[in-house]
């Protein structure tokens, strides 16, 4: 009987002591098994992100209250060099305000001639961040506007400079996006004058690089490039970046929206394909786009 | 009826006792991936967990064990959009070679452990970041690796006060 019960524990201690091993040995079975791709993992992503936002917020408060107290004391001293450069820009925008109005007066005379009908009006919703899920992974942010407030996914994050991503995923008050620089992301574009077609990728990193480009494309530093429309997910014209450099083969773009943080993101719904946009799981999605 | 109460009481006083530790580093994981600009670099999850796990692998690994270890991982991964079981590979890893040498590490005075810490991070860090250029074929990013690894060191006292007041607070010290 001892030994039945010697024999019991030493098995248990070796059980014990292999135990990190085997636990180990699943963990790298996960990875090559690929199992972040199942659509459970998926949802079970967005849900645990989603519920754990607030908490995240919540718990950087403080540290939110000793940047804010930082930025107000910075703010404070470049207030001269401040000024100065806001009245040289508020002369450049009463000079391109003059411009714009001639032009819509213009633009809608001829939409009156040609008997043109607008498209409707895209939906906006403008949101807070309450999360910033990844950084070495992935690059996404979790907002505080969900299905409630109208949040529908594919719907384009912006901010005032330019495009951010787009929402990949929905839920009752919170909603994820994912930035134009995340590692799945491929966004088709369009550059320059003459609108060459290729692929904007993200690779986790502030800057983008252009692939798939044409064999003729002729790419210049500081071409514009903005969404081609193509693939139904991002609608066509809306400004990305710009080419920054070019590293031999590769073609770097700098994106408007320099702040891979802001606090504030508008979300536009153009009102794309919704079949489309709603029935895909948003890995595939991203991958596909 | 009251013998119950107090059975349910007990029970749930010594639940929240033995979660304690697992709950503490589910909230560093959480503060880990909160909204915050760093100065040097504005997206970065910082591993906060990391001193806590490693002083639960040294000091109480009954309290914090490889099962948790895993929890905890996977929770991570969840959170932080990492590819599946990353994370967790690297915690049980890190749990792993703490526990390992846990009797050795315990005679260590306190500037020699975080000394071993720091190595053991270091080591962590510079793994994980190659194994994810690998498994994803982007380039190695080091934009944040040195801020956060800073960081992690510098949290690393307050962290094993925390964890060892925590002990202490609940009764388990």
């Amino acid at each position: 009987m001892e030994n039945k019960l010697f024999r019991l524990r030493r098995i248990k201690a070796q059980i014990k002591r292999f135990s990190p091993l085997l636990f180990l040995v699943i963990s790298l079975g996960m990875i090559f098994l690929g199992i972040s791709q199942n659509p459970f993992v998926v949802i079970a992503r967005d849900k645990v992100s989603m519920t754990v936002a607030p908490v995240a917020q919540i718990v950087s408060l403080p540290l939110s209250w000793i940047q804010e107290a930082l930025g107000t004391a910075e703010r404070f001293i470049s207030t001269y060099h401040e000024n100065e450069r806001l009245r040289e820009e508020n002369k450049l925008l009463i000079f391109w305000k003059t411009k714009a109005l001639q032009l819509e007066t213009e633009q809608q005379e001829l939409y009156r001639l040609l008997n043109y009908q607008p498209p409707s009006q895209a939906k906006m919703v403008m949101a807070r961040v309450l999360a910033d899920n990844g950084g070495v992974f992935s690059q996404s942010l979790i907002l505080n506007a969900g299905a409630a407030q109208g949040v529908r996914k594919g719907a384009v994050a912006m901010t005032d400079r330019g495009i951010l991503g787009r929402v990949v995923a929905v839920g009752r008050n919170t909603s994820r996006v994912m930035l134009i620089t995340d590692y799945l992301s491929r966004l088709p574009v369009s550059v320059g004058n003459k609108g060459f077609k290729c692929i904007l990728a993200g690779d986790n990193s502030p800057e983008l690089k252009l692939i798939a480009l044409p064999e003729n494309a002729e790419i210049q530093v500081g071409d514009v490039v903005m969404t081609a429309g193509t693939a139904g997910v991002y609608p066509a014209g809306i400004g990305v970046g710009t080419v920054a450099r070019l590293e031999g083969r590769d073609i770097i773009v700098k994106p408007f929206e320099t702040q891979l943080w802001p606090i504030f993101i508008r979300l536009v719904d153009f009102g794309l394909d919704d079949e489309l946009l709603q029935d895909q799981p948003c890995v595939c999605a991203e991958s596909s786009s | 009826m009251r013998m119950c109460g107090v059975f349910f009481m007990n029970f749930s006083w010594r639940s929240f006792v033995i979660c304690c530790p697992f709950l503490f580093a589910a909230l560093l994981i959480t503060l880990g991936t909160a909204p915050v600009s760093w100065i040097a670099y504005d997206r970065i999850p910082i591993p906060f967990v990391l001193p806590v796990i490693f002083f639960y692998a040294v000091y109480r690994p009954m309290l914090l064990n490889v099962i948790c270890v895993f929890l905890l991982g996977i929770y991570a991964d969840l959170l932080t959009q990492a590819p599946f079981g990353f994370c967790s590979f690297f915690l049980v890893l890190f749990f792993f070679v703490a526990n390992l040498k846990s009797r050795l590490l315990m005679t260590f005075s306190y500037q020699r452990l975080w000394l071993v810490f720091a190595g053991l991070t270091f080591a962590l860090d510079v793994i994980s970041a190659a194994v994810f250029s690998l498994l994803t074929q982007m380039p190695f990013l080091y934009d944040g690796f040195v801020m956060r690894y800073v960081l992690v060191l510098m949290a690393y006292p307050l962290l094993m006060k925390m964890a060892s007041r925590l002990d202490e607070s609940v009764g388990l010290g």
